[in-house]
């Protein structure tokens, strides 16, 4: 079977860090974008310890901060995944949710898992972008 | 930050799906999205007219949801043939002993990349079961081969 060469493009936070050993905080290959889970953490320090509001607008941050380095952007999200760690932070998670996603409306999937990588993560969210989707194409 | 978007951006049509159930606005998504020949559903339950459907009966659970998504399928122009991907997440794992026939009946020709895990809870208590797909329209196995 042919393989067409499609270059992969490894996309890290910032500038000046290391990519994690085993992973990227997203990938590009054509105009795919796959975001890894991202959680409340910024300069490798957990942020918003007190609150998932606060946590899910930092893990969506982060998530903005990759599409935004692969080219893509956060309207171009075609699915995300949300992974809490308490059900009864549902209501505070959505609120967030709907003003972030209201007028893109990707794909969604929200579930609790029994942990995170942190006992002090509330919350996880991956994400998957396909550049050029956005309903709105102003300033593409 | 440097600038990463290029210039010339391939425009794709997002089509939208809505089931018309009540946590899709409250939540900011869609039941279904289709870019090019790519579908994405999300994450579906048994929920059916804004009514959670099946309480403690994880199979009719599993056919309400596995309804939900064949129809998000077709309003995207898509067939549960078209799928190459599906989740399933129970709240409990001793339920994929009668899930996974459902899975055998509905995709036992298909034959998706598939995953099932157990979490520790989904968005309502009454819920056992939440299945998410991705198809690619026209990718079905040509049955008259």
């Amino acid at each position: 079977m042919m393989a067409s060469n499609l270059p992969r493009r490894l996309i890290t936070l910032d500038d000046t860090s290391e990519p994690p050993a085993n992973f990227s905080p997203a990938v590009r290959v054509g105009d795919h974008v796959f975001v890894a889970g991202m959680v409340s953490m910024n300069g490798g320090e957990v942020v918003g310890q007190d609150g998932v509001v606060a946590q899910t607008r930092q893990a969506l941050d982060n998530v903005e901060t990759a599409l935004l380095r692969a080219g893509a952007r956060f309207d171009e999200i075609v699915r995300y995944r949300v992974y809490l760690t308490d059900m009864s932070d549902l209501a505070g998670v959505r609120t967030v949710l709907n003003a972030r996603f209201g007028s893109i409306r990707p794909a969604g999937t929200l579930v609790a898992v029994r942990s995170l990588v942190l006992p002090e993560l509330k919350i996880e969210i991956e994400a998957d972008a396909i550049i050029g989707s956005a309903l709105r194409d102003d300033n593409a | 930050m440097p600038d990463q978007r290029e210039q010339n951006v391939n425009r794709t049509t997002r089509q939208l799906v809505s089931s018309g159930g009540p946590f899709e606005k409250i939540g900011g998504y869609s039941r279904a999205v289709r870019v090019g020949h790519h579908v994405f559903v999300s994450g579906s339950t048994a929920v059916k007219d804004g009514k959670i459907v099946g309480a403690g009966d994880v199979v009719a659970q599993t056919r309400q949801a596995l309804s939900t998504i064949t129809e998000a399928l077709q309003q995207a122009g898509a067939t549960l043939a078209d799928v190459v991907r599906y989740r399933i997440y129970l709240t409990n794992i001793a339920d994929s002993a009668k899930v996974l026939p459902i899975f055998g009946e509905y995709f036992g020709e298909i034959r998706p990349a598939g995953t099932l895990v157990a979490v520790s809870a989904l968005v309502a208590p009454e819920m056992m079961i939440e299945i998410e797909v991705d198809a690619i329209a026209g990718s079905a196995i040509s049955t008259s081969s």
